[in-house]
């Protein structure tokens, strides 16, 4: 996969995972049962797993962490699997902060790449499965789990044929989560999505795709890309909605100009893209959506 | 030569020949099949010499003693025949019928007992002992039932008061420990695992006294014979101090483990939660947070003025109330299906609505529009957080099942130990593996047993102790470790050995009732016996 492929594979799985493009690196939750109690981040690194460990020692390692310092008074009773954490509202409320530190967005999405996307991908080419779609595939069982339980039936690859490979494989997995326990079940939207790129053949995961209701285009994949330090990020209308701090700032600056946003709320929608474009028409500025000239225009 | 009463017998000739003036050998001397008494004169010319009465017995110490152990071996199939006719089997491993051992078992440990094989041994001896002599004085001498030997009682006092003062010290201190799952040979030599001294003792005494008594008794010929050889009273002196010995060390040893019952919770196998067990922890997915946001943010938006705002206020409750309603698998599949078509209508309805406003250029017609263009673009984004809530909730809940299906198996287990004198300080194995302290849940500050009951005589025992193992603790070797143990089904076996080395081990399966049926046995042995060194399951 090239790197545009792999941003468009990791879309699709945040969408699986968080029904947005971009995942939820905040996101905190206490798996039920035994198996991984704290989970967290963007691909739900868990306290069980130790994976939880390995993320918040990469993130602490950082000399620009913002949370580091906070965090790293846990790290021992994360490294002893202190069942307790799944409790300890004070650090779940620091996980939440932290993961809006666009360092630990990168240190997940490199520490997510790390345990799930190059091992997926090493685990496609040595089956001989080249394709974006069909490594989107691999890389998604190994995100959600269970690869290896299904690839070991499945076989190998015969006659180099690994488009075949991938359509049974596809097909094979939504039976397996058909018969799983609930709510995997409920899951099998995943293979629903493959299976439509299968059937209109787009292995090589050209834009605009749709996974699970969200499209997924050139544009929304480059609003997904976090901006340099210190920069605003471009706003344009997507779907779901682009929504953040910044798009809250935008319209209360709106709000002071007396631009009838009502309450801001943090969410770029159609109206409020049309008082952005209502405003650059006053203000003599040709940008798509907010660029620096607006915001520059706003005095943000 | 008169040949006795019985002259019918008299044959016509006996050959004599005379072998020296002192000796003279005589053949074809006849002599009835029963033998008999037998008066012999031998004349010179017409001079006889005085009647010699010699007795004449029929069998000889072999023929009697094969038939006093044909008795002996009778009167002693009598029991095995008893045990070996009982409808009900007494299994403690798969496939080993123990029914006929019953009689040399310790019920309540499951092992060979040295008290009762010595008691078995002596009274065996005695019995064929005393049939040699019945047979001896009644059938070749013709004499009268024989009174009952004064040697016998020593005997069975000292092996029946062996057999009892074990069992009272058992009763008072606790049985030894049970060892080995199926009885052994090596249970009479040993205690819980561990060689006895005492118990080689008094087990090389009891084989020697057995088999010297039995010697002694057949060293005298069944025409001779008129009482059992007495035991020379040091020799039942020693014998005595042999037993005194071996209920001493009984005495003076720690009572061992003995494992009842041993229960896994969950009791499936890892694969079989993972794919549909019946024990598995099984979450629906916690949609009442977002529920409870998504009406919370509805209920605080402002009223629509025109329809395409009102359209997309109604999409969110619909949304809302739709998740709410979802119970089942199919529910929630239908819900997911439904939050993207619910969604589209907001998001377009929001659309609709921005265009209405921008199409109108009358500011007081304008700004309800603005409203309602804000207020559908709101409650369009409140639909896509709540959709993607939605699907969060859905993916927590799936990692769950998922892990343990694909990842690591992540099943937390507890181990219950039914049993008595269990100690929490012993060695714990399963499969001859060691289970190892740092692979058990922190109690009271410690990796260790819990003590549920102690042992009421000896409080630092256990009656029933658990073991909790939660692999999400584990290292990564004691997790493949766990693994071995629970992955898949079949037959398993548990141990623990107490401090002084005895140990007890226990088998039991995954999914319990797999390597072993319940065990039942005769009236007496189900009430003890029957429980003990069954796996079952909670």
């Amino acid at each position: 996969m090239n790197e545009q492929q792999q941003n468009i594979a990791r879309a699709i799985v945040n969408v699986f995972e968080t029904g947005r493009i971009r995942g939820n690196y905040s996101a905190v939750a206490v798996l039920k049962g035994d198996s991984g109690h704290l989970s967290y981040g963007r691909s739900q690194s868990t306290l069980g797993s130790g994976s939880l460990l390995g993320l918040l020692e990469a993130y602490c390692a950082q000399p620009d962490a913002a949370c580091a310092a906070d965090i790293k008074p846990f790290l021992e009773s994360v490294r002893q699997k202190d069942i307790a954490l799944d409790t300890n509202e004070a650090f779940k409320k620091l996980l939440k902060v932290a993961g809006a530190d666009p360092v630990m967005q990168a240190t997940q999405d490199k520490y997510f790449d790390d345990h799930y996307l190059a091992p997926a991908c090493r685990a496609s080419e040595a089956l001989g499965i080249t394709d974006a779609l069909g490594q989107t595939v691999v890389y998604d069982s190994h995100v959600q789990g269970g690869w290896s339980k299904l690839q070991s039936r499945m076989g190998p690859v015969i006659g180099g044929d690994s488009r075949r490979w991938i359509t049974s494989y596809v097909q094979t997995r939504a039976d397996w989560l058909q018969h799983l326990k609930e709510p995997l079940p409920s899951t099998v939207y995943r293979m629903d999505t493959f299976e439509a790129l299968i059937k209109s053949d787009n292995w090589d995961l050209k834009l605009p795709l749709t996974a699970h209701g969200v499209q997924i285009t050139e544009t929304a994949l480059r609003a997904a890309t976090p901006p340099a330090a210190g920069a605003h990020r471009t706003l344009i209308l997507l779907t779901p909605y682009m929504q953040g701090e910044d798009v809250r700032a935008l319209q209360t600056a709106f709000a002071d100009k007396g631009l009838p946003i009502g309450k801001p709320d943090g969410f770029y929608g159609p109206f409020t893209a049309q008082l952005v474009k209502e405003w650059q028409q006053v203000h003599g500025i040709d940008e798509t959506g907010v660029g620096p000239l607006t915001w520059k225009s706003l005095g943000l | 030569m008169d040949l006795g009463s019985d002259q019918k017998a008299v044959p016509r000739t006996i050959v004599a020949q005379a072998v020296s003036s002192q000796e003279l050998r005589l053949c074809r001397i006849p002599i009835r099949w029963n033998g008999g008494e037998l008066l012999l004169r031998v004349g010179i010319g017409d001079r006889p010499s005085e009647e010699q009465r010699f007795l004449v017995y029929s069998r000889g110490t072999g023929s009697v003693a094969l038939f006093s152990l044909i008795i002996a071996a009778l009167l002693a199939s009598v029991p095995l025949w008893l045990l070996n006719s009982l409808t009900r089997s007494y299994t403690i491993s798969a496939g080993n019928e123990l029914k006929k051992r019953l009689l040399f078992l310790d019920a309540e440990t499951d092992t060979y007992s040295l008290s009762k094989l010595q008691f078995y041994l002596w009274t065996m001896a005695a019995l064929f002992s005393y049939a040699y002599l019945f047979i001896s004085r009644v059938f070749v001498q013709g004499q009268a039932w024989p009174d009952v030997p004064g040697s016998l009682p020593g005997i069975i006092a000292v092996s029946a008061g062996t057999s009892v003062g074990a069992q009272i010290i058992t009763t008072a201190k606790g049985s030894k420990g049970s060892g080995a799952t199926d009885p052994h040979l090596s249970d009479f030599i040993t205690s819980g695992g561990v060689v006895a001294p005492e118990r080689v003792q008094m087990l090389v005494w009891t084989l020697f006294g057995v088999t010297a008594f039995m010697v002694a008794a057949i060293g005298k010929a069944p025409g001779v014979i008129s009482d059992l050889p007495p035991i020379p009273d040091n020799l039942l002196y020693l014998m005595g101090l042999s037993s005194l010995g071996y209920l001493g060390g009984k005495m003076a040893r720690k009572a061992g483990p003995v494992l009842n019952e041993i229960s896994i919770d969950p009791g499936d196998p890892d694969d079989v939660i993972a794919l549909g067990g019946t024990t598995a922890v099984v979450e629906p997915p916690d949609l009442r947070p977002a529920i409870n946001e998504a009406r919370a943010a509805q209920a605080s938006l402002d009223k629509p003025n025109f329809q395409h705002a009102a359209d997309a206020v109604a999409a969110l409750k619909n949304a809302a109330d739709s998740a709410a309603a979802a119970r089942t698998t199919a529910d929630l599949n239908a819900l997911i299906q439904k939050l993207i078509t619910l969604r589209g209508t907001a998001e377009k309805n929001a659309s609709e609505a921005t265009l209405a406003y921008s199409l109108e250029h009358e500011p007081d017609k304008q700004r309800p529009l603005a409203a309602d263009a804000r207020l559908a673009e709101n409650a369009a984004a409140l639909l896509q957080d709540f959709s993607s809530a939605v699907t969060r909730a859905l993916a927590v809940a799936a990692a769950s099942p998922m892990l343990a299906v694909g990842g690591p198996r992540l099943i937390k287990r507890v181990i219950t130990l039914r049993g008595t004198n269990l100690s929490p300080e012993g060695l714990l194995s399963i499969d001859n593996e060691e289970l190892p302290f740092r692979m058990l849940v922190i109690i009271e500050g410690k990796q260790q047993p819990d003590v549920a009951v102690p042992e009421p005589s000896a409080p630092t025992f256990a009656r029933l102790m658990k073991l909790t193992i939660d692999p999400v603790r584990l290292g990564d070797s004691d997790r493949v470790q766990l693994f071995k143990w629970f992955a898949t089904t079949g037959p398993h076996s548990f141990s623990l050995t107490n401090p002084d080395g005895q140990k007890a081990e226990l088998p039991f399966s995954l999914p319990p009732g797999i390597a072993q049926k319940p065990t039942t046995a005769n009236a007496d042995a189900s009430k003890k016996a029957a429980p003990s060194k069954q796996a079952a399951a909670v």
